[in-house]
Order: C-alpha cells, then sequence, then structure tokens
C-alpha cells in the first residue's frame, strides 16, 4: 500500500463531507451540511467552555482545591467517552462493515488491518466530535482556572487520542467478534441496545450524585467535596480519571505523576487499539461476509388463498402513513425500546434537581410532564423523519400532498407520545397529591407543550435527519443532535418561565388564563415549523 | 374523440450539479404503446433524466409532462400517472411485500379491494407470492427489485419509467419483467428503460434514444439507428456513436 496515495483519497473524502459535491448535497442547505455542523460543534464547544469555566472558577471561589476540580473534570471527560459509546462507536463499526467503497477496498491487496486502519481514519470527524466538543474545553476551562505548565499542552494531544482510543478500540472488538458469531441484524439490535443501557446507567448514576450535591444545610465546599471525591475503584479503571489525574499533576508541577498518568492512558489506548487489531485479523473477512448478506429467510408454508380481499374498504391517506409508522416502529424493538426508556429518563430528570429548588409537588409534577414532552420531540417526532431510510422517498413520488404527509407524522407521533404521556400523567397521579384543578392546568399545559415539541422535533427531523443511520440513538447528524438539545432546553426553559410569571400574576390574568392560554400559544407557535416541514417535503430531493 | 396525450413529453429540460450539467436542453417522448430504451456511457445523465421525470429531483428548465399533466404545475396528477424503478429500491425493510404494496396502493389512491387483487396478480406473476408475508429485509437483491417493480405497476400508471431494473434477477425473473412490460405496451402505456444490457434493448424495445452528456445523440428506432451500418448490432452502433462524440470533444 502507497502510504501517501491512499491518505490524499481519504483526506479528500474528508474534505467532501464537509464540502459536499454538488451532484451529492443537491440544492439548499445541503450544500452547507458540513459547515453548519462545524460551525454548531464550534459554538456547543465555546458553550461548554464559558460554563465549566464558571464552574472551576465558583470552585476556586469557594476554596475547593486542585483534586476536587479535578474530580469534576473527570465525571466531564467519563461523559464524553460515554457519549462516544453511545453516539459513535456505530458509526466507526458501520464504516468498517457497510461502507460503499468496502467492495472495492477489500479486492485491493490490503490487509484486514490495514482496511480497519483506513476506516478509523475515515470516522474520525464523527468520533473525535465528542471529545472535541467537551473533553477539549473541559480542559481549556480547568486551565483558566488552575494554570496548566506549556509541557502539559504538549502532551494533551497525546491523551486525547489515547482517550479517543480506548472506547473506540475495545468497541470496535466486540462488535466484529458479535458480528461473527450472530448476524448483523442481531449485533446491530444488540449494540444498540447497550447504547440504551449505558445512557440509562449512566442517567441512574447522575441521579445519585445531583441530590448530593444539592442536599440542604451543608456549604458548597462540603457538598462538592464529598460529590467529587470518586470512588479509588475509578482512579484504577477509568481512563477518564488517569487523564484527569495527569491534568491535576501538570497544574501541581509533578511531571514524573503526570507523565505516569499519560502512560498508563497511552497503554490502554495501545491495548485497547491492539485489540481492535487482532479481532481485525481473525474476525474481519467473516464478519464482512456476514454484513453483505441479508437476514437469512425462514421458510414458511405458502400463505393459504383466501380469495378475500383483506381491506375491501378504501382507507384515508393519512390513516395509510400512521399505520406504517405504527408497524414499522412496533417492529424495530431497539428504537422501540430505546424511546420506552428514554421517555422514562425525561419524565424522571425533574426528580434530580428537585432537591435543589425545594420544589412543590405541583411544580415537580408540571416540571417533569413538561420534561417527558418537551423530550418526546426529539425522540418520537425527529426520528420518525430518518426512521423510513430510503422509504422516505415515497414523500416525493406519490401524489400526496405535503400537508397530508405532514399531519400524519404529526398526528402519529402524538398518538404514540399521548399514550406516554398518559402512563406518565398516571403514575404520577398517584405519587403526587393534586386537586383536580391542578391536574386540568398541569394536563393542559403538558399536551401544549407537547404539540409544539412535537412539531419542532418534525422539522427537526427533516432538516437534520440520516436516512443512512446505524444507531438508534443518533438517528440525527451531530449538527442535528446540537440543535435539538438547544431546542430542547429552550422549550422546557420557556414553559417553565411562562408557567412561573402567570403563577405569580395569576389574579391579575384574565379568567382561566392557564386553561387557553398554552394551547393558543402552543398553536401559534407551531404554525411555523410546521410549515417549514411542509416546504420542505415540496422542495427536497432525493440524492441518496 | 382526441388521441391520449403522450405518456411522457419532455422539452427542453435541463439539471445542473453547481458547475456541472448533467442534463443539457433535453427534448424527448414516449408515445402511448412504446417502450423506449434510454442508453447512454456511465454519467450521460439517465438517471439523472429520470429522477427528474419521476419528481425526486427539481429541473433548473425545462416541462415535463406526464400524461399531459405538467410535472411542475399540476405536480400531484403528474404524480399519480406514472410509476419507478429506482436502481435501489425504496422499500421498508421491515414491512413484508404484501403490507407494502398494500401502503403503496393507498398512497395512489387505489381501493382496497383492487390492489389486493392487483397485487396478488404481481407477486403471482413475477413469483413472489410464497414470500409475501415475510419482511423485506429478508429478501435478496432480485426479490427486492420484482417487489419495487410490483410497487411502480400496483396503480397501473400510464407511464413506467425504470432505472437498471434488471440488475440481480435470474433468467425467470428477467423474462417475468419483460413479459409485464411488454404486455404494458399492449394496453398503450408508455414505458421509459434505463439499461447497460444492449441485447435486453435490442429485444425488448420499440425504440432507442441514446444520451450522452446530457443530450440526446441518436433516437429512432433500431433500424433507424443503423442507417446504412448494415446488420450492425445495437452494441456496434451506441459504441460508435458514443465513441465518435468522445473523439470530437477530445
Amino acid at each position: 500500500m502507497i502510504f501517501a496515495g491512499v491518505a490524499r483519497g481519504r483526506w479528500r473524502l474528508a474534505q467532501h463531507q464537509l464540502f459536499p459535491p454538488a451532484r451529492a448535497a443537491g440544492t439548499g442547505l445541503g450544500r452547507f451540511r458540513g459547515l453548519v455542523g462545524l460551525a454548531l460543534a464550534l459554538t456547543f464547544a465555546l458553550l461548554v467552555v464559558g460554563a465549566l469555566t464558571t464552574v472551576f472558577s465558583r470552585f476556586k471561589a469557594s476554596g475547593l482545591g486542585v483534586a476536587d476540580a479535578g474530580g469534576a473534570l473527570a465525571l466531564v471527560l467519563v461523559a464524553a467517552v460515554a457519549g462516544l459509546a453511545v453516539f459513535d462507536l456505530h458509526f466507526a463499526v458501520s464504516a468498517l462493515l457497510l461502507d460503499s467503497d468496502l467492495e472495492l477496498l477489500r479486492r485491493a491487496p490490503l490487509s484486514p488491518v490495514a482496511l480497519l486502519a483506513l476506516k478509523l481514519c475515515d470516522s474520525l470527524p464523527r468520533t473525535t466530535a465528542l471529545l472535541g466538543v467537551v473533553g477539549l474545553p473541559a480542559v481549556v476551562a480547568f486551565a483558566l482556572s488552575y494554570r496548566l505548565p506549556a509541557w502539559a499542552w504538549l502532551a494533551l494531544p497525546l491523551q486525547l487520542v489515547a482517550l479517543w482510543a480506548v472506547p473506540l478500540g475495545v468497541g470496535i472488538a466486540l462488535a466484529l467478534w458479535l458480528v461473527h458469531v450472530v448476524p448483523p441484524r442481531r449485533a446491530r439490535d444488540a449494540l444498540g441496545l447497550l447504547s440504551t443501557l449505558v445512557i440509562a446507567l449512566l442517567w441512574i448514576a447522575n441521579s445519585f450524585l445531583l441530590p448530593r450535591l444539592g442536599a440542604e444545610g451543608d456549604d458548597l465546599r462540603r457538598r462538592w467535596s464529598g460529590a467529587l471525591h470518586a470512588p479509588a475503584a475509578l482512579w484504577v479503571a477509568s481512563p477518564a480519571h488517569w487523564m484527569a489525574g495527569a491534568v491535576m499533576a501538570a497544574h501541581r508541577r509533578q511531571p514524573a505523576v503526570a507523565l505516569g498518568w499519560t502512560a498508563l492512558l497511552g497503554l490502554a489506548g495501545a491495548l485497547s487499539l491492539g485489540a481492535a487489531t487482532l479481532a481485525a485479523g481473525r474476525y474481519l473477512d467473516t464478519a464482512l461476509a456476514h454484513a453483505a448478506h441479508p437476514v437469512p429467510r425462514r421458510r414458511q408454508a405458502p400463505a393459504a388463498a383466501t380469495g378475500q380481499p383483506r381491506h375491501a374498504l378504501r382507507r384515508h391517506v393519512i390513516a395509510t402513513l400512521i399505520v406504517r409508522d405504527a408497524r414499522l416502529f412496533a417492529r424495530d424493538w431497539t428504537v422501540l425500546s430505546d424511546v420506552l426508556v428514554a421517555a422514562a429518563l425525561w419524565t424522571l430528570l425533574p426528580l434530580v434537581g428537585a432537591p435543589l429548588h425545594a420544589a412543590s409537588p405541583r411544580m415537580v409534577t408540571r416540571a417533569m410532564l413538561l420534561a417527558l414532552t418537551v423530550g418526546l420531540g426529539y425522540e418520537v417526532a425527529a426520528r420518525s423523519v430518518p426512521f423510513e431510510r430510503d422509504g422516505l422517498a415515497w414523500c416525493r413520488l406519490a401524489p400526496v400532498a405535503a400537508w397530508r404527509w405532514v399531519a400524519a407524522k404529526w398526528l402519529g407521533a402524538g398518538m404514540f407520545s399521548l399514550a406516554m404521556m398518559g402512563v406518565a400523567g398516571a403514575s404520577l397521579a398517584l405519587a403526587f397529591p393534586l386537586g383536580p384543578a391542578e391536574w386540568i392546568e398541569t394536563t393542559i399545559v403538558g399536551v401544549s407543550a407537547l404539540a409544539l415539541s412535537l412539531s419542532l422535533g418534525l422539522w427537526t427531523g427533516a432538516l437534520f435527519g440520516d436516512p443512512g443511520w446505524t444507531n438508534p440513538r443518533a438517528m440525527l447528524t451531530l449538527a442535528g443532535r446540537l440543535s435539538a438539545s438547544g431546542l430542547l432546553v429552550l422549550q422546557a426553559g420557556a414553559w417553565l418561565g411562562l408557567l412561573a410569571v402567570a403563577d405569580s400574576q395569576r389574579a391579575q390574568l384574565p379568567a382561566g388564563a392557564l386553561l387557553w392560554g398554552p394551547p393558543v400559544v402552543s398553536g401559534l407557535l407551531c404554525l411555523a415549523p410546521l410549515s417549514a416541514v411542509a416546504r420542505w417535503v415540496r422542495r427536497f430531493e432525493w440524492t441518496r | 374523440m382526441p388521441d391520449p396525450p403522450d405518456p411522457l413529453r419532455i422539452t427542453d429540460l435541463t439539471r445542473r450539479y453547481g458547475a456541472l450539467t448533467a442534463v443539457d436542453r433535453l427534448n424527448l417522448e414516449v408515445r402511448p404503446g412504446e417502450i423506449v430504451a434510454f442508453l447512454g456511457p456511465n454519467g450521460a445523465g439517465k438517471t439523472t433524466t429520470l429522477r427528474v421525470c419521476a419528481g425526486l429531483l427539481r429541473p433548473d428548465l425545462g416541462e415535463v409532462l406526464i400524461a399531459g399533466a405538467s410535472l411542475r404545475g399540476d405536480s400531484r396528477r403528474a404524480r399519480a400517472r406514472l410509476g419507478f424503478v429506482p436502481d435501489r429500491p425504496f422499500l421498508y425493510d421491515r414491512l413484508s411485500a404484501c403490507e407494502f404494496l398494500e401502503f403503496v396502493g393507498a398512497l395512489y389512491d387505489v381501493p382496497g379491494a383492487l390492489a389486493w387483487e392487483r397485487a396478488e396478480r404481481l407477486l403471482d406473476h413475477l413469483e413472489l407470492a410464497e414470500a409475501r408475508d415475510e419482511p423485506i429485509e429478508t429478501y435478496s437483491h432480485g426479490m427486492r427489485q420484482k417487489v419495487a417493480l410490483a410497487a411502480a405497476l400496483i396503480h397501473d400508471p400510464v407511464l413506467t419509467l425504470l432505472d437498471e431494473p434488471l440488475g440481480g434477477l435470474d433468467p425467470y425473473g428477467a423474462r417475468a419483467f419483460k413479459d409485464l412490460l411488454r404486455e404494458r405496451a399492449a394496453r398503450g402505456l408508455g414505458v421509459l428503460v434505463s439499461t447497460h444490457l444492449l441485447e435486453v434493448a435490442e429485444r425488448l424495445c420499440d425504440r432507442v434514444v441514446i444520451l450522452h452528456r446530457g443530450r440526446v445523440i441518436a433516437d429512432g428506432s433500431l433500424d433507424e439507428l443503423r442507417g446504412t451500418r448494415g446488420e450492425a448490432t445495437l452494441e456496434d452502433v451506441f459504441l460508435e456513436l458514443t465513441r465518435s462524440r468522445e473523439d470530437g470533444s477530445a
């Protein structure tokens, strides 16, 4: 293999991801997709720097030592590594097993290890994104409060590369082994489920940490100091903690200690990539052969011809689209379970923060329902667009008016979401004794927020959906996920803020304002995203 | 009674991708009862033309009429009159062939009983009846192509557009495919098929259109294209015409 020639080709591919050629990009925003993603990533990185700088400067001001700040830094790095495993590991595995150029690369005289190296390079823009927008900014924010010497900055790239390699190498080795022993679809399902479980575990761990931080009757210093002293096991087993250890040692001007942590991290990264290399040598050929074939067909007895039409009645086109979405959704258990777990976590999220604010049952109930409803905009509506994969082309091919397609998507997502909201509402009714009037108000606000979040979710899915998705948690592009996260925070903040104002001004408001106000506000705000989606349906071009 | 409009009439169609003009002032019509072969070297603009006609891409200039309905002005009516088989089928892996055809039938407003009857007939003809209730993700490439053809015909369109439809089909499947297209032409419906299989074009099609760099360089029956070339095959004619253009532009 002529390394320079191959590297040049891959560099061009990376350039095309950022600046897609006209034929692949179509028209409109598609041409700037890469740049939009880059701009959003930069913005997000700056926000992380800003937020963490505030945290670290408060630490310093309240007299917390570098050990506590290092603990916080380690937690942020753990989140970045977990995000890499949950959102982006799939991408590297798909690049290795499903990319369109694999036929060509397999015919070339490349060893499986060289193929692995090429595909790891191909997936770099995606797999390094979280370390770039969370990990690196966290270290920068740390350094703004706790100065680092110049040599620490020289070691940083090596530490980040090692931190990137650990989850990726182990993950790829496991995925190759999995595809070697089970059909690719089962492997994909298993990886999807693993992503969901990691999210759930992180959330549960977080829900133990935050209430401890928010406990009352204690000063900030004692609370954070207790919470951030990680168990010794984490300092032994977590590469993110090793990196934090190296950064802390650098601040303390202890180069030998910093070198020790860095060496440990580098060794883990090398071992992890070694495991991936070993797995590629052993399993890649069979895994590629498995991935190239569809799910095996079960032999069935020929269906008995009934001679009777199953659906003699004409079904309305909106109902047809809803039934199709329901069938697809019900049959993809990884996506279904992911949505259900995410819905439960969104609902419980405000409980984590409740001890911080000594919230009343009414506020907690409202916050829980609102967290669920704004979350469903992303979890259900945004995903319902790329979820169709190549079938999305039918909204351009078939003679169906754009508004009908949008209505069907919105109604289908709404029906599914309302069912989940009903279950959540019933559970909350058992946990929090509210009066009927409070319940009616809370439900009306929740449904109004749901209508708006579904509309915004559809818009996000239409603009940023990736029909070639492989990970149920990453059906949107990185730019899409960042935009969706921003919209979630904005919606939740806006609804809670509006309700707080309405509560404080209740006497001055017209009678029943909390009953008719939210639906009117939501109805008006829905119009813009829904008409944008309809315009997208009329104008988007199918270039896949 | 006036003559029915041509199933397809393309006037001055132009489509650009940035600086590249993929289709350049293309004029083409498919008349009732005609099967037209759409040939050209790779990158000639065939797929782009078919995708514009199917409504998947927007033209920069020009007009496409499907059975008299303008794709730009009367888009829904135009789309209702055409069926499209893409090179990479637009299917839902987790639906069965029956469910998928029922879905497509409803999109095209075909009454349930009639859609069912047509789906049964098409699946039987294409030898998919045995697998009709299995999820499409378990199908081979050829079976997926057959489902895509059945979906394109479920609403009995006036015009059928096919982009490389015979890839992955076994000889039985290819024969069934061609029979269906001939049957449609016999009923006065139009078919435009893009293919690199020149023998298929020679045997199946009434007329051949050759595209080169987005422009039509030949249009006529095989005999007309042969002209003074005696017993030349379509392959000979195709190679000579496209090579002479390459040489001319070099």
